[in-house]
């Protein structure tokens, strides 16, 4: 990780100050990534609404803070980048320059850009080669816009000057390769500081001077030089020209502070010359050491000092000396009790004429920066303590982690029951029993409690979810050329993490499939006496325990003879049925698999795209997808999920000794009925219940065993996908929390079943996927 | 300080830093006759480099040091040696030390 | 991927700090940063993401030296080294200002509102120390 630190390590410290710098990469890339979704989100806003000055704040501040954040890393063409939007956004801020369409698809692509090295260092500790060219290209993009010139010819051209020697380097071709009589190719390099960088405390005579391979100097003003009279020192004027031999990656290395002040190009030395000077060893750069930087502190107080605004609040300038003075070990020239900014000035100057001259061991043990922990003198202040609210970055392992413990405990705390039964059958102490059924209620209660807590960490805002959506809307629409308007409600609903992550492509995939064929183009709305602008609504709430989105959207429905006529074409019904099929129902069948092909995207005027890939998904995390639609007027979809899925309820359920598992979801009631009112209508069975004819199915027929009728029938009574169903089983368990594992392996596609628990006495239970059954 | 005036030429010693720069300027604004000597000089700031090139003051003796003196030798002023003797230093003596240096890395950049 | 905790804890304190520092800085990584190099030299640090909540703080607990952003929140660097020097326990207290903007009219603002000493970003972990301790007064062995 190349943290730009060049503190000497202790070598105890070493391991720590690693784990420290991967600690900082880590938190710069997530602090990164948040920073670029926001920055997303403020262009979009922008974009709608281009005088939004709260947006454009916002935009600028989260590019200035990535700036700012990615400068503690070498990272020097992400830094390019964002160094050339940040200026594009001053402009903008400060009303010189207004957001556009093409201006807007800029910044994105640029932000995109940074995205993807974000990710790239993330994974390998760098960025891409050819990075920095990709930067200058974004750079000159902004710049030209912040010239008011034409982007794309600009940057044309500044490739195009890019792969030619610079007109001073033609000039000097010869200079040139006399001091590189041996190289095929040089790196020339200009490099134009800016006016104040001495004030930033730059030297930049110093770096062109270490420059490695440096093999010839053009040392220009800038600028003409004024009058004698009106030269500024301080404001830098100097142009450095150079040629080097070293690749140019080790060039580009030296000068990555000053990236926007280099111009940077690779030629060819055609001409050999006869003599050869020997080598520049390009070595001068004398490390600077600390008394430079008291001066430099010094002096600054001393301008400080001079400041009208200043004069008059001296105190902290007082406090600056002293502490120099305690620092450098050197006599303060202040007296005791307070001091003015005459006495102020004196000390000053004093201590910059005598003080400044240290010897070099000294300068280097303070520059050498390791403090001690110092006595603090008199007027050492209070010990106070901080409170406040922190947040704590936790790895989602670490989490899951828990997850896992809290889930263990469940099952644990669940084999209470089974001992309390033993306790009192085999054992005959039936105090023992209760005494164990007390205990297993306290550490249920508290198991309970703990598993929340965790469930409340895994649980987070759909914000993080939906905030990708307006691009994606955004740039789907400019590509069609449709208008469309999208309202995101309920953004605060919270649900696990990992539910949550599971719908990001269901969701996409539903909102394409709106934008794609739902929503028509703004002409085809006018035309049909719509809204000329499409509203596409995105919305989270809970209901119950589960988290309910709906995306719809007021665009042209699906027709439902199209589906049927669909469907019967791939043969996944015959025409009969699907003319049977209500208008409702008819829909429903873009659920099914196969239904959606490539081909039937494009001529079909509905949805359908994917739409079996969403309800797979959905189903597999325990939810459940719907749709509704009328011709004309929209389309709903809505998925519901569980908000959270690391605990499932399930009901146990006795099959000839073995127990299985029903969603206790699912149940309606349980009931106990005699035979003879389970009544027979051709092969299907059913019972009236209050009144309510409930088909019947029999567990045991479903899952192959041999019949078994008993005096009385136990009866689930299931809502299945809206209707109710009476499950026939052998005997009713106990209601139990489980973790549940889904299958894998070759398990995985086993059918009728959604995976398996381990209970408390060790047997492992099987749940039932009632929805693939019945 | 790395930069000492003595009479009409200011010397330059060791690491010059910014800091100089504008005592620089001054003291050889007020007359233009004064010269400079970096013979002595192992780093000169940019700010110091830049006053030397818009102000180009005589220049007493070039720098010995060798980085300096070979990029720094083509925007340097003439060489002026003082018109008289200058105080506190033999100049007879810095020159024997200093010019066959100068000469030599200054050909090699020309050539 | 990580999740997010919040709690209520003090801040870490050594018992025998060399001075304390408050960082004012919105970057969160930059704060990691300042505060990992200024800890493990053996400084007390605190952390505002704002000037206003740097002010809150500062009026809570004693501090040596504020190192401030500019560009911040709510309260930028300017306003909240205006309201420190303006503030009568506050105003003694030294500050750095520590910013990307590098303009001349950027750096004479930052002297104008108070700052003692101006650093570039990206920090120089070494000239970052070396303020630091003469600022604080941290004398070397």
């Amino acid at each position: 990780m190349p943290l730009r630190s060049n503190l000497p390590p202790t070598p105890a410290e070493i391991a720590a100050q690693a784990a420290e710098t991967a600690d900082l990469a880590a938190s710069f890339v997530e602090e990164a990534r948040a920073l670029l979704e926001e920055a997303n989100a403020a262009l979009l806003t922008l974009e709608r609404n281009p005088g939004d000055a709260e947006a454009v704040n916002a935009l600028f501040r989260c590019v200035h803070s990535i700036k700012g954040a990615a400068g503690l890393f070498d990272l020097p063409a992400l830094i390019h980048l964002v160094h050339a939007a940040e200026d594009l956004l001053g402009a903008m801020r400060e009303g010189r320059l207004r957001i556009d369409g093409e201006l807007a698809d800029a910044l994105l692509a640029g932000l995109d850009r940074v995205a993807t090295w974000i990710e790239r260092f993330r994974s390998e500790g760098d960025l891409p080669a050819g990075s920095i060219e990709e930067a200058r290209k974004f750079a000159a993009l902004y710049r030209a816009r912040l010239d008011g010139l034409d982007g794309a010819t600009q940057v044309a051209e500044a490739t195009a000057r890019a792969d030619a020697p610079p007109a001073w380097a033609q000039g000097a071709a010869s200079a040139i390769a006399a001091a590189a009589p041996d190289a095929a190719s040089v790196v020339l390099a200009d490099y134009a500081p800016d006016e104040g960088c001495f004030f930033a405390g730059e030297d930049p005579l110093r770096l062109v001077l270490a420059t490695p391979g440096l093999c010839w100097l053009e040392i220009v003003p800038a600028q003409d030089w004024p009058d004698a009279q009106a030269f500024d020192p301080f404001a830098c004027n100097l142009r450095f020209r150079m040629a080097a031999r070293a690749p140019r990656d080790a060039i580009e290395h030296h000068f990555r502070y000053v990236p926007d002040n280099v111009m940077l190009i690779e030629a060819d030395v055609e001409s050999l010359a006869a003599d050869a000077p020997k080598d520049g060893d390009g070595d001068g750069g004398a490390p600077v050491g600390l008394p430079t930087l008291a001066i430099e502190l010094l002096e600054t107080q001393a301008r400080a000092l001079d400041l009208p605004g200043r004069h008059g609040q001296v105190g902290d300038i007082e406090t600056t000396v002293r502490n120099l003075c305690r620092a450098l070990d050197l006599p303060c020239p202040l007296v005791d009790g307070p001091a003015d900014a005459d006495s102020l000035a004196t000390a000053i100057a004093h201590l910059l004429r005598s003080g400044a001259r240290k010897d070099p061991a000294e300068e280097a043990a303070v520059a050498g920066a390791a403090p001690m922990i110092a006595p603090m003198g008199d007027g050492a202040p209070d010990r106070a303590e901080a409170t406040g609210e922190r947040t704590l970055r936790v790895e989602q392992g670490k989490v899951d982690t828990l997850m896992n413990l809290v889930g263990e405990l469940t099952v644990a705390k669940n084999a209470l029951p089974f001992l309390a039964r033993d306790a009192e059958v085999r054992f005959g102490s039936r105090e023992l029993s209760r005494e164990i059924k007390d205990k297993y209620a306290v550490i249920d209660r508290i198991a309970r409690q703990l598993q929340n807590a965790v469930m409340d960490i895994r649980m987070m805002p759909v914000s993080d979810l939906f905030k990708r959506f307006p691009r994606l809307v955004r740039d789907i629409a400019r590509k069609q050329d449709k208008k469309v308007r999208l309202v995101i409600e309920g953004e605060t609903t919270e649900a696990d993490k990992n539910i949550i992550e599971a719908l990001a492509e269901p969701l996409t995939h539903v909102l394409r499939n709106s934008l794609d064929h739902g929503i028509e183009p703004a002409q085809a709305r006018i035309t049909a006496g719509k809204a000329e602008i499409a509203t596409l609504r995105l919305c989270a709430f809970q209901d119950g325990d589960s988290v309910v989105i709906e995306v719809i959207d007021d665009g042209r429905g699906i027709d439902p003879d199209k589906v049927r006529a669909k469907a019967v074409e791939r043969g996944l019904l015959d025409a009969e049925r699907a003319a049977q099929l209500s208008d409702a129902q008819a829909m429903q069948l873009v659920f099914l698999p196969g239904f959606s092909t490539a081909e039937a995207i494009s001529d079909l005027s509905g949805r359908g795209v994917g739409m079996d890939a969403v309800r797979t998904v959905v189903e597999r995390f325990g939810g459940q997808v719907t749709l509704d639609s009328r011709p004309g007027h929209g389309t709903t979809v809505q998925m519901k999920l569980p908000l959270s899925m690391a605990v499932t309820r399930v009901l146990t359920v006795e099959m000839a000794g073995q127990l299985y598992g029903v969603p206790m979801d699912l149940v309606v009631e349980t009931v106990r009925i005699e035979p003879q009112a389970i009544r027979r209508f051709k092969a299907s069975e059913a019972v009236v219940l209050r009144d309510q004819v409930v088909p019947i199915a029999r567990l045991r027929t479903m899952l192959a065993m041999e019949e078994h009728r008993p005096a009385l029938e136990s009866v689930l009574i299931l809502r299945v996908a809206n209707a109710l169903i009476g499950l026939v089983i052998d005997d009713f368990g106990t209601g139990m929390d489980i973790i549940l594992k889904p299958f894998s392996g070759i398990l995985t596609n086993l059918s009728g079943f959604s995976g398996t628990a381990v209970l408390g006495d060790g047997r492992v239970l099987l749940v039932l996927n009632l929805k693939e059954i019945l | 300080m790395p930069v000492t005036y003595a009479g009409d030429c200011a010397m330059l010693e060791g690491q010059c830093v910014v800091e100089e720069a504008a005592e620089l300027t001054e003291w050889l604004l007020a007359d233009r006759a004064r010269g400079i000597d970096l013979a002595a000089c192992t780093g000169l700031h940019s700010a110091l480099l830049q006053t030397i090139m818009a102000l180009t003051p005589p220049l007493r003796a070039a720098p010995v040091d060798a980085l300096l003196a070979r990029w720094l030798a083509p925007v340097m002023p003439p060489v002026q040696p003082a018109p008289s003797p200058r105080p506190k230093r033999a100049p007879a003596a810095k020159a024997a030390t200093t010019s066959p240096r100068n000469r030599r890395t200054r050909k090699a950049t020309a050539s | 991927m990580t999740l997010t905790l919040t709690e209520t804890a003090p801040a870490a304190m050594q018992d025998n700090p060399a001075a304390r520092i408050l960082i004012v800085d919105d970057t969160l990584t930059v704060r990691l940063y300042c505060s990992q190099l200024l800890k493990r030299a053996g400084f007390a640090v605190s952390e505002a993401i704002n000037g206003l909540e740097g002010l809150e703080q500062a009026l809570q607990q004693r501090f040596d030296l504020f190192v401030v952003d500019i560009n911040m929140q709510k309260m930028d660097g300017y306003a909240f080294l205006a309201e420190v020097r303006r503030h009568p326990d506050l105003r003694a207290i030294p500050a750095v200002m520590m910013s990307t903007e590098q303009g001349r009219d950027d750096i004479t603002r930052a002297y104008l509102s108070g700052a003692n000493f101006y650093l570039t970003k990206p920090i120089d972990p070494v000239r970052f120390l070396a303020t630091v301790n003469l600022m604080t007064g941290v004398t070397c062995p």
